[in-house]
């Protein structure tokens, strides 16, 4: 019996065990930081040093943009080291997250309370979604005087929204003509020209000079009598692969908006410009036979790096991708819109800082020090970006012509000159899934499931203006 | 055994040791399960985005998304239409393996092996898997039906076949089923076969009047586990699609996800997952209503008459 009661009360204790065990692992691992005081005075903004002898770690998220490559973190954590080793008071630490679990990890941070301190590379997209955990970083260019005029008239407006500056641009990505120079000579076919604005350089003229490189298996062009669509081996033109907005395209058909009224309760997706812009791509797909259309891309994968692309518009993110082409390749100017106006596309890639982390003055240095003209290089070199700082600009291309010596990166440059403002990822309530339905649109295009734009543009707008009605009816 | 259970039940103090030894599963099942299914069912009522407070909406999120979400009713057309596709002749498909494999053949371990064998691989290898298999360029399906002069479609890249493909698909991992189907086959008394035989029956007849009544309850219980995970298909769509193209394959579940984890909109997401769980619960109850009328079980036949 006295066997039986030792036996039980030892179950109890091990049951005990087990269950503050449970309990334990279910407690938060670390008090949370607390939270900043609200965004919005230089006053409330900058909060106060951390206590003397610590050592605040200043957490750097990588997963919203690029960086998370082996070489990409690399280079990043050798920043990180040199930072650490040079006897500062703030350490450095960097985080990384696979893109697709990036938003859900980020989110996850800020709402246990443990938010990581700077955001970089992160996207424009970005600075929208999470606006409300962004720390506006004007009072502290403005306690620091610091100098801006290095980034160009544009480029700071891009890491604007509402007239608060959350982040500074740390690289960019704009657009150009990736051309396939051994398609041209074959074809016997004149390059796109390098020269930006160049009288007689619009997309008519790009057309003409597609047709001729898009060839089928009896190396007919597109633009011959007989040629054969469905034996299509190569490709004259590509826009879709690289995933460029409408947004910003239809700039050049003269779109007066960004698709929405200035008060988010108003899309305009079904705007004569932008009919006009995704007519042409289905044109492209379907009548002209320049663009491969999704079947095609599913068996013929004829990507820019497969060398049955012959022009692909795209950003200088690509370049990355170039190290080992087997054929020629070089880089050209966008042409003119309808409405004479060039428009190239541009991504860009920055920092910003969580307002909710504990100790802003740290972060603000540590992203101070990234954005001097040395580590945006090294940064700019790895991600692929090219370096917004005109003052950088030689050193980047000295650098990038050893590894491309044939390549006129001038072009990439001279781009600059030509982005999108403001920019195609600008905030949008209901961003994602506005953006996914325009997709879904874009699909029946590409697939051939309706050719008409009017049409599809039709039903996206009824789509999409119905997310944005029941969101502001939510928000009454 | 002074303290063993009488008449009137177990003791205080046995009651208590009792509790205090399941007191782990208890408190997992409340912090793991219950927990976050009465939270989800509170936030099914709310917009909330993570980062941001809770905010109450009362019922707007189930009114909008019968009356205001396109996408809802989309992605419960290709759920069902999946499930038409997949889910009987998944059925089917496992029977007749089941059947085939139930002979006494040479090497039959290894065949059921085989057929099993797709079962216990993971989702997304699979999924990559036949990303190969049904690639329009070098994938095995479109060699195939070139060697007949059959030029292959785009599967996945093409709206009309995407959700097919995925449907086919769905019958590589029939060995799941397999599996319950020959432990059923082998448990059917062989004096049944006989006494039918001794009756005249063929081979169709032995089948019809002796296997499939016999093994009926196996089939009911994968017809209901085969609902419940069709219903909740998910990874293959994810990795294979995207729910892509043109919405063709946006599966209820995906498009629950991309509420949650995309657009960060959990309330509206936690309103669709228990909109999806009515739902698996009343066909439940279907099948389960129905099964009086096709389902035989040997066990209550026998009380019946006894």
């Amino acid at each position: 019996m006295v066997e039986a009661r030792m036996t039980r009360r030892r179950v109890l204790q091990c049951a005990a065990i087990a269950f503050g065990g449970a309990l334990t692992a279910c407690a938060p691992a670390a008090t949370p930081a607390a939270p900043s005081e609200a965004a919005g005075s230089p006053e409330a903004t900058i909060a106060p040093a951390a206590a003397a002898g610590e050592r605040p770690v200043v957490t750097i998220f990588v997963g919203m943009g690029t960086g998370t490559a082996p070489e990409q973190q690399e280079v990043q954590d050798s920043l990180a080291a040199e930072w650490n080793a040079s006897g500062s008071d703030i350490a450095i630490e960097y985080m990384y997250v696979p893109h697709d679990e990036s938003r859900t990890k980020w989110a996850t941070m800020m709402a246990a309370g443990t938010p990581p301190a700077i955001n970089m590379p992160s996207g424009v997209e970005q600075t929208g979604r999470f606006q409300d955990t962004n720390l506006d970083i004007g009072p502290y260019l403005e306690r620091d005087q610091y100098d801006l005029s290095d980034f160009g008239d544009l480029i700071p407006e891009i890491g604007k929204y509402g007239g608060i500056t959350y982040g500074v641009v740390m690289g960019v990505y704009p657009s150009v003509l990736y051309y396939n120079e051994d398609l041209f000579d074959q074809a016997e076919v004149d390059y796109p020209t390098h020269e930006w604005g160049a009288s007689d350089w619009d997309y008519d003229a790009m057309v003409e000079m597609a047709q001729k490189l898009s060839r089928d298996g009896s190396d007919r062009s597109s633009a011959t009598e007989g040629f054969d669509p469905e034996d299509q081996t190569q490709w004259g033109y590509d826009e879709i692969q690289c995933g460029l907005l409408i947004n910003a395209l239809a700039q050049s058909w003269g779109a007066e908006n960004m698709g929405w009224s200035d008060d988010f309760r108003t899309l305009y997706f079904n705007q004569p410009a932008w009919v006009e812009r995704l007519q042409w791509v289905s044109d492209a797909i379907w009548k002209w036979y320049i663009m491969p259309s999704a079947q095609q891309t599913a068996a013929a994968a004829p990507g820019f790096d497969s060398g049955k692309l012959g022009i692909d518009q795209c950003h200088s993110w690509m370049m990355g991708e170039f190290a080992e082409l087997e054929f020629h390749w070089n880089a050209g100017a966008i042409p003119a819109g309808p409405a004479g106006k060039i428009v190239a596309q541009c991504d860009v890639d920055g920092f910003l800082i969580c307002n909710q982390f504990a100790d802003l003055d740290a972060a603000w240095e540590v992203a101070k020090w990234m954005m001097e003209p040395d580590q945006m290089l090294r940064l700019n070199l790895t991600w692929g970006a090219l370096p917004p700082r005109a003052s950088l600009q030689e050193r980047y291309i000295e650098e990038m012509s050893s590894k491309f010596p044939n390549v006129d990166l001038q072009v990439f440059f001279d781009s600059l000159g030509y982005i999108d403002i403001p920019n195609q990822e600008t905030y949008l309530p209901r961003y994602g899934e506005i953006w996914d339905a325009f997709y879904a649109g874009l699909d029946r295009i590409v697939t051939g499931d309706e050719k008409s734009a009017q049409v599809v543009l039709d039903d996206v707008q009824a789509t999409v203006q119905g997310y944005l009605d029941e969101h502001w009816a939510q928000q009454s | 055994m002074a303290n063993s259970v009488t008449a009137r039940g177990p003791s205080r103090r046995e009651a208590f040791t009792a509790y205090a030894l399941i007191s782990p599963w208890l408190v997992g099942f409340v912090v793991f399960t219950a927990g976050p299914m009465i939270v989800s069912l509170a936030l099914s009522f709310t917009e909330y985005n993570v980062v941001s407070p809770v905010v109450w909406r009362g019922t707007s999120n189930y009114t909008n998304a019968f009356f205001g979400d396109p996408l809802f009713w989309q992605s419960i057309k290709v759920t069902f239409v999946y499930a038409a596709l997949s889910l009987i002749p998944g059925l089917v498909v496992g029977l007749a393996v089941a059947l085939l494999l139930n002979l006494s053949i040479p090497w039959l371990s290894v065949w059921r092996a085989i057929y099993y064998l797709p079962s216990v691989i993971s989702g997304v290898a699979v999924a990559v898997l036949w990303q190969y298999v049904l690639n329009p360029r070098f994938g095995i399906v479109n060699w195939a039906l070139s060697l007949v002069g059959i030029k292959g479609p785009g599967w996945l890249a093409d709206p009309n076949w995407a959700l097919p493909s995925l449907a086919l698909m769905s019958l590589w991992a029939a060995g799941g089923a397999m599996v319950l189907y020959l432990a059923a086959l082998q448990g059917v008394p062989t004096a049944l076969y006989d006494a039918a035989k001794v009756d005249g029956a063929n081979a169709y007849h032995r089948l019809r009047f002796v296997t499939l009544p016999m093994i009926s309850p196996v089939i009911f219980f994968n017809l209901v586990m085969g609902t419940i995970a069709t219903f909740q298909y998910f990874t293959n769509a994810y990795v294979m699609t995207g729910g892509g193209p043109n919405n063709a394959t946006l599966f209820y579940n995906l498009h629950l996800y991309n509420h949650a984890f995309r657009y960060f909109r959990m309330g509206y997401a936690a309103a669709l997952a228990w909109v999806l769980f009515v739902i698996i619960l009343l066909l439940t109850l279907v099948i389960f209503r129905s099964s009086t009328a096709w389902v035989y079980y040997e066990g209550q036949l026998k009380a019946g008459r006894s």
